[in-house]
């Protein structure tokens, strides 16, 4: 048996996108993207773990999702596992890579649309929350 | 994906961490919970403890390599550590759970709209004073306006306003120093503004998952069965 194989629990703790930022998208998200769950679920979801319930995709959600893979994979926390996250994060929702491949820029060319527009700014913001969460120190 | 090919990836040097404080700090905090459910309220330095915490362990990927390190190399102080830890984790986790107003009533932004307060005040001050100051000056200077050079008090009333100008000049510093000041201050809580106590219960869920990972994995490794599920 290798070191691998005794500590592969341990090794499913790792994480792969930043906490504070797990958190903001969760509102993000719920009941927009995705059906419904728990904070916890959720956060335990995006760092792969499995999440009990399963998350499900909203329908007609496929092309924003692709696009919301696309720009979390450019902010992970350990970047080796870009292309490993981007394929774990899209067969837990039943995404093919072909899709994702094909239609993830879709929601930038077409802002008019309202849904994509809010999936742009939150995600935006989300990101902005985060810095300035992490970059205010208590002086005192 | 190949969770297990992390281990390659483990940092040469880590960053120091200690399983043995992380127990402790949850064992301030527990008391904390403790002083909060009895008073109904914390102080800002104990808001300020809560917050400290999150913020040094809520990155838990060091506590992870240090375990996947420790797992191997002195697995006896590993499982004692860990072990520790879950129990810490677990009373904190129980004693949340059974005091459910601890997630509705414990927040922060009372205590640093509180911290703010005197701030904000010392500001509307000045800034009130500057505005008379400019009333003040704005009164003469329209009156000199209208009034003839070769007037008996044209000169006095030039030398009233000149003065005018200057205190009003001297206010209007002193709200740009106090604006200054509260922006500063507002920065300086802005964690403690946004921060919510559900993020601290899924830190120390967390640190939870992962001493019952470490456990199990120990406890597999001597049982010499190392399967995945």
């Amino acid at each position: 048996m290798t070191d691998q194989e005794c500590f592969y629990q341990t090794a499913k703790q790792i994480d792969f996108v930043e906490f504070f930022l797990c958190f903001k998208l969760y509102d993000l998200c719920n009941d927009k993207l995705i059906a419904g769950t728990t904070r916890s679920n959720f956060i335990g979801w995006l760092n792969l773990r499995i999440p009990d319930p399963p998350i499900k995709l909203l329908p007609r959600e496929k092309t924003r999702f692709s696009y919301f893979i696309k720009v979390i994979a450019d902010h992970l926390v350990i970047k080796q596992y870009k292309n490993d996250w981007i394929d774990a994060m899209l067969k837990s929702c039943d995404v093919p890579r072909s899709h994702y491949e094909k239609h993830n820029f879709e929601v930038t060319c077409n802002k008019q649309v309202e849904k994509n527009k809010e999936l742009i700014d939150g995600l935006e913001a989300a990101f902005i929350e985060a810095a300035d969460f992490y970059k205010t120190q208590l002086k005192y | 994906m190949d969770i297990t090919n992390i281990i390659s990836l483990l940092p040469e040097e880590q960053s120091s961490v200690s399983v043995t404080q992380i127990s402790c700090d949850l064992g301030s905090l527990t008391a904390l919970l403790h002083k909060f459910v009895q008073v109904g309220e914390l102080t800002f330095e104990e808001d300020k403890k809560l917050l400290g915490f999150f913020m040094k362990y809520k990155d838990t990927n060091n506590l992870v390599f240090y375990a996947l390190k420790s797992m191997k190399e002195e697995p006896s102080l590993c499982s004692e550590e860990f072990n520790s830890l879950l129990d810490a984790a677990s009373g904190f986790l129980s004693y949340t759970n059974e005091h459910q107003e601890l997630s509705r009533n414990l927040e922060f932004q009372s205590n640093c709209k509180r911290y703010l307060a005197p701030y904000e005040e010392e500001h509307n001050q000045n800034m009130k004073y500057a505005n008379e100051c400019w009333k003040a000056f704005q009164g003469v200077s329209n009156k000199l306006d209208y009034l003839d050079e070769r007037a008996d008090d044209y000169d006095e009333l030039v030398r009233d306003m000149n003065e005018k100008e200057l205190r009003y000049k001297s206010a209007h510093a002193r709200v740009d120093e106090t604006y200054s000041i509260l922006q500063e201050k507002r920065k300086d809580i802005y964690a403690l503004y946004s921060f919510d106590f559900n993020m601290l219960l899924i830190v120390v869920d967390k640190l939870k998952r992962i001493s019952l990972s470490v456990i199990n994995d120990l406890n597999q490794l001597k049982k010499g069965d190392c399967a995945h599920d």
